[in-house]
């Protein structure tokens, strides 16, 4: 079943064009990656998606609703979006996943938004961190907390901003192998817009590569992972081992 | 004394008003993004804030003068005790902030009986220490973490 479908988005700012027309559509329990160099788009199409952008041409639909027409709060309860940099605040990891669930309270969490968060929490493998202030947290921990709290908000598409840029190879595959376990077990589709490209050929069942605001390619990770496409978007030779699963960079 | 009382209370409600905006706070501190992502029009509920604070502010020194310090140091020690979330971080600063206000009062009348020491003077004796130590402390957690 179609969850989210990108149908001729454009967006400029003032006169530079950084998405140009585009269209695709996904399916729930699916990780998608979203790949490109620095000033592809890649952050700027997520938040389009999400709504925080107002595409200039175009629309984005989840589960056949017009983002760009329903309330900030309703989309919300679609749609979770993690940016790559969050303030940390004085919040334990409980208080902070709980405020995913604002869109569904009027002034105070209920019992049910509690157990939500907990649940949350326990799914990531956080629980016994769940009264340690963000503060406290390393890198790691922190985004296994940013994906409990996505989680907690009940939202059936999540979008990542870059969640592995700042962690080590073993905390990034770590976040990698729960996001998909996520999209397996609790029917979400996941955008993961990512520079790691062995992650993304690893982790990701979809896969799509932007340049200069255009998808240059799209589609099944192991169909659309090869040589050419790469040289092409990152102007850089490089191979891919399709039975160790990596890419290799030749600088 | 009914007026006086009445506009004592006048002066407390917006931290009423507050409290029932505390998720909303939290999402603010967050920052923009993840605020308005968890459905919160963020400049709509800055200018909200800001007038809100305003008249929390206004109404209270309009009657007792301006107090310094009172506003600073009430919110850090409040945030020592009990944390960031505003749920209990409100009522809380409220409550350290009159029983700071009671205490350099009470030290204002006697520390030199008869003559009466202005509650300002005694809360910047009070307040500037309290300050320089949460910076100090705030640091040193900072340089821990890098």
């Amino acid at each position: 079943m179609v969850t989210l479908k990108v149908s001729n988005v454009s967006l400029s700012y003032s006169s530079v064009k950084v998405l140009n027309d585009i269209t695709f559509s996904l399916e729930e329990n699916s990780v998608v990656s979203l790949l490109g160099p620095n000033g592809s788009g890649k952050t700027t199409l997520l938040k389009t998606i999400d709504g925080l952008l107002r595409p200039n041409n175009g629309s984005v639909y989840v589960n056949c609703k017009l983002v760009h027409k329903l309330s900030r709060k309703d989309v919300a309860k679609v749609l979770g979006y993690v940016p790559q940099k969050l303030e940390v605040s004085e919040l334990t990891a409980f208080e902070f996943v709980l405020t995913a669930r604002r869109p569904y309270v009027d002034f105070d969490y209920s019992k049910e938004d509690k157990r939500i968060a907990l649940d949350a929490l326990k799914e990531v493998g956080m629980l016994q961190f769940k009264d340690r202030l963000l503060t406290e947290l390393s890198g790691g921990q922190l985004q296994k907390i940013y994906i409990a709290r996505a989680l907690a908000s009940g939202a059936n598409v999540l979008l990542f901003d870059e969640p592995t840029s700042n962690l080590d190879p073993k905390a990034s595959s770590e976040v990698m192998r729960l996001l998909k376990r996520i999209s397996l077990l609790s029917n979400k589709t996941i955008i993961i817009s990512i520079h790691d490209l062995t992650l993304a050929y690893r982790y990701s069942d979809i896969s799509i590569f932007l340049k200069d605001g255009k998808i240059v390619a799209i589609g099944k990770t192991d169909e659309v992972f090869n040589t050419d496409i790469i040289k092409l978007v990152y102007e850089i030779d490089a191979e891919v081992d399709k039975n160790k699963k990596i890419v290799i960079f030749y600088y | 004394m009914a007026t006086s009382l009445y506009n004592r209370h006048f002066g407390t409600n917006p931290i009423t008003l507050f409290y029932y905006f505390s998720i909303d706070l939290d999402l603010i501190i967050l920052g923009d993004k993840i605020a308005e992502s968890s459905g919160l029009d963020a400049k709509k509920f800055r200018l909200i804030s800001t007038l809100l604070l305003a008249l929390a502010e206004a109404v209270p020194t309009s009657f007792i003068g301006v107090v310094p310090f009172l506003g600073l140091v009430a919110p850090h020690l409040g945030r020592l005790i009990v944390g960031g979330s505003h749920k209990y971080l409100i009522p809380t600063s409220a409550l350290v902030g009159s029983e700071l206000l009671l205490v350099a009062d009470l030290l204002g009348r006697i520390i030199i009986m008869p003559i009466t020491i202005p509650v300002g003077i005694i809360l910047s004796f009070i307040g500037t220490p309290i300050l320089i130590i949460l910076a100090v402390v705030r640091m040193g957690g900072n340089a821990k973490s890098l």
